[in-house]
């Protein structure tokens, strides 16, 4: 607890005395404070009264909130009102809402998936408060966004010292609403749904406060219960995926809910004075002084003491009396919303906050994963839901690669140009495949490739990986991409697939344009271009001469091939090396994702250069952010349904793997899923996992002076050009 | 020089109802290419048509990313401004 002004021998003089203002941050002088009757609140009804005396004009509907809001009334009103407002909102009275809060969840749930642009707060918060109140207060609200205007004003009334003309504007939508709820007063018999607010506090009410204006002021500070939802889903994001999927866990909302409003409450501050004298922490309270209540404060200190209680909602005589409907909102409506959303994400740039004396709230929570499915063109798909997108790349019967091969003969034959070579390479790249051929590469691959196979090339990966390292400490200008990530891939994928190029840098040159492969519809000329470089590279490398291998070292790829493959045609078994040699590119491209990721992250560096943790976090952190494909295609075989979604045959569907991924763990698709499984994962993660924590081993300092890298243009494969780096002046030496 | 927007538009309706059969007439501003059976192989060939014929590179993509024949037209026009 804090006194922020000055001691109180100081402040008798003038003609006023000066308050002394406390401000409470720990829970335990907050229930003093709450219990302790001596707190009231402002006397509101007297300071508009004193502001119409000082020709402020006709403040009267202002007087009449004063007199008939709870927040602002006191003694026997105030206990009047309560116990008449307890028959429609105590926990009991509440529990008879419960279908009408979720049949407006629906409600809600369903407009913010129509949504072109989501927002979980002008899309779902918003929309299901209005539908709330109308349905359980029984309010006409014939104009939902001219409502929330006049109840966004109407709540600015507890701010502190509003300007004049910011009181004339409450006034004015508070003369709205109360004028609607005056009008409105629905009860409809013969209904099975119980009475309208206003018919249950009827010939209930103290003399004085007025019936219409009680309602509005109850709806006006129900929408604190829409602000915390907000503020509950924003926090509940921000939290993470696993946090997301536990809300729809059975006994979440009793298990979790009172620490959500906790850790996130939308009330920031609630104000008292001193009625008469009393104690604060052994400090003398003097009538008049004021008292400010830190609710976020507050409600750390009890979460520091592991309580799962909150004080968001006050507590003793003046608690809100709408606790435990907001309780119900929150506690119905986001299981409801994980359940149908559980890959919900923030647009974090974008999301805007209102944050004032009294509340903050999220005033704009734009978010993905709202859909399954984004139709983008008549006939292409993205998919951005894992679920969805893990159910289409296992689904090897519905879902096909994308036919490359057939359309590339069609080219040949619609525009007479030979096309063969090109044919030839996508006939044998098993990413275009299925059926029979797709399963002999996919096995000849995972024979060379498979991670038992890779052991024994171990001893070259820590070689090469020693070699790069020193190279790159002489380097003056180091570049991680030129001078570690590509003499990586190069120095270790060249030996294992058994290309030995007789010009190595004309091969070295012209190989990166196997990465084009990829590309989805390229103009004839393009095609006709790639394949001219495809012919250079087939012939820049022969295949291997029997008992080639290095001693010690496994048969290469080519040289399987060559034995296990002996029935296919050998230009075919050349091309099935080429293949793999381009889709491994992917590697220097992942491995520099990840360690430009991880040099402007928040990771604690000391982790990076420890082989465990990189281990560790490979699949469950680094690869699902920082893995270089950006797509994977298929090709829907026949018209069907999956996860709701509607395909045509031929319908080409794009898993988009950056959404995908999201939060997927190591249950990522980086390398894909199922049949289609990448067949090089074994050879990334082998020199993933030795590459990351040598570099920073080596050189524990080294800085990123460019917080974006350069990216090579590619609408398949996020390539970083460049990453200049600084190695710091005293590498570690081995 | 710049063509006009009837001059690629009779173009592209030509080519299109040469590769799909759909008569020219029944290809209208509104009407979806994959609808009426464009396929891959012919957006590449389209494509260098009107590369060779008005000498502005358009990429096959440009058929696709554009549902309708209106629309594939006025990006192919578009593409002239940027040349």
């Amino acid at each position: 607890m804090r006194v922020q002004s000055p001691a109180r021998q100081d402040r008798i003089s003038g003609p006023r005395p000066r308050r002394a203002r406390f401000v409470v941050d720990d829970a335990a002088s907050a229930s003093a404070a709450f219990r302790d009757r001596a707190w009231t609140v402002p006397d509101m009804d007297l300071f508009i009264a004193a502001l119409e005396r000082d020709g402020a004009g006709d403040l009267s509907i202002l007087r009449q909130v004063a007199r008939s809001s709870i927040i602002y009334q006191t003694g026997a009103d105030h206990l009047a009102t309560r116990r008449a407002l307890a028959g429609f909102l105590s926990p009991t009275a509440v529990k008879r809402w419960r279908s009408v809060v979720d049949e407006n969840v629906g409600r809600a749930l369903e407009r913010l998936a129509a949504s072109p642009r989501p927002d979980l707060v002008l899309d779902f918060t918003r929309p299901l408060f209005v539908g709330c109140v109308r349905d359980i207060f029984g309010l006409d609200i014939p104009d939902d966004s001219e409502f929330l205007g006049d109840i966004a004003r109407a709540r600015s009334f507890t701010e502190p010292l509003l300007p004049m003309r910011r009181l004339l504007e409450v006034q004015e939508s508070y003369r709205r609403l109360v004028g609607a709820a005056a009008a409105s007063g629905r009860c409809q018999p013969g209904q099975e749904a119980p009475a309208s607010l206003a018919a249950a506090l009827a010939g209930r009410l103290p003399q004085g406060v007025d019936l219409a204006t009680l309602v509005v002021s109850v709806t006006v500070a129900a929408h604190t219960a829409a602000e915390s939802l907000s503020y509950a889903i924003w926090g509940l994001l921000r939290e993470g995926g696993e946090a997301w999927r536990q809300v729809t866990a059975p006994g979440w909302a009793e298990e979790r809910l009172d620490a959500l409003i906790r850790d996130y409450s939308s009330t920031l501050t609630l104000y008292r004075v001193a009625g008469a004298e009393t104690c604060l922490n052994a400090i003398a309270v003097a009538p008049g002084d004021l008292l400010a209540l830190d609710i976020p404060a507050i409600n750390r200190s009890l979460c520091r003491e592991g309580s799962g209680r909150s004080l968001s909602f006050g507590e003793g005589a003046r608690k809100c009396p709408g606790a435990a409907l907001a309780r119900l909102l929150l506690g119905r409506a986001l299981p409801a919303l994980a359940s149908r959303f559980p890959a919900l994400a923030l647009v974090e740039d974008d999301v805007r906050f209102e944050r004032t004396e009294m509340v903050q709230a999220p005033v704009s929570l734009p978010c993905t994963g709202i859909s399954a499915a984004r139709r983008r063109r008549a006939r292409l798909w993205d998919i951005t839901d894992k679920s969805l997108a893990r159910a289409i790349a296992t689904d090897n019967v519905r879902f096909s690669p994308p036919g490359m091969e057939a359309h590339l003969a069609a080219l040949q034959r619609a525009s007479g140009h030979d096309l063969s070579t090109a044919i030839r390479i996508a006939r044998n790249a098993p990413f275009f495949l299925s059926g029979e051929r797709h399963a002999r590469i996919r096995g000849l691959g995972f024979a060379a490739l498979g991670a038992n196979r890779l052991e024994a090339w171990q001893g070259l990966i820590d070689m090469q990986i020693d070699r790069a390292l020193a190279t790159l400490e002489r380097t003056p200008a180091p570049d991680l991409v030129r001078d570690y990530c590509d003499p990586l891939f190069r120095t270790i994928c060249q030996p294992i697939f058994g290309i030995r190029p007789h010009d190595p840098a004309l091969f070295d040159r012209l190989a990166p344009a196997l990465q084009h492969v990829l590309e989805p519809l390229r103009s004839l000329p393009s095609i006709l271009k790639a394949q001219a470089v495809l012919e250079n590279l087939l012939d820049g490398f022969d295949p291997p001469a029997a008992g080639e291998a290095e001693p010690g070292l496994p048969p290469s790829l080519y040289a399987r091939l060559e034995t296990e493959a002996a029935d296919m045609d050998p230009l075919d078994r050349k091309a099935i090396v080429l293949v793999f040699y381009g889709a491994s590119f992917n590697v220097a491209h992942t491995l520099a994702n990840i360690m430009h990721l991880l040099g402007t992250g928040a990771d604690d560096r000391r982790h990076w250069s420890d082989p465990a943790w990189v281990q560790r976090q490979l699949d469950r952190r680094l690869l699902p952010a920082g893995a270089s494909p950006r797509f994977i295609y298929r090709v829907a075989v026949e018209a069907g349904e999956i996860g709701g979604v509607r395909f045509a045959a031929g319908d080409t569907v794009r898993l988009v793997l950056d959404q995908v991924n999201r939060d997927l763990g190591a249950a990522h698709l980086a390398f894909g899923h199922g049949l289609h499984r990448c067949v090089g994962a074994a050879l990334s993660r082998a020199i993933l996992r030795r590459a990351i924590p040598a570099l920073f081993d080596r050189f524990p300092t080294l800085a990123f002076p460019d917080s974006s890298p350069a990216y090579a243009p590619n609408s398949q494969t996020l390539i970083p050009a460049a990453l200049p780096v600084r190695l710091d002046d005293h590498p570690r030496k081995r | 020089m710049k063509p006009s927007i009837d001059e690629v538009a009779q173009f592209v309706r030509a080519r299109i109802s040469r590769r799909t059969r759909v008569p020219e007439a029944e290809i209208a501003d509104a009407t979806i290419l994959v609808d009426i059976g464009l396929e891959s192989v012919d957006a590449v060939l389209i494509c260098g048509e009107i590369e060779d014929a008005f000498q502005v590179e358009v990429e096959p993509s440009v058929m696709f990313e554009h549902d309708s024949f209106g629309a594939v037209v006025d990006a192919v026009m578009a593409l002239f401004e940027d040349r």
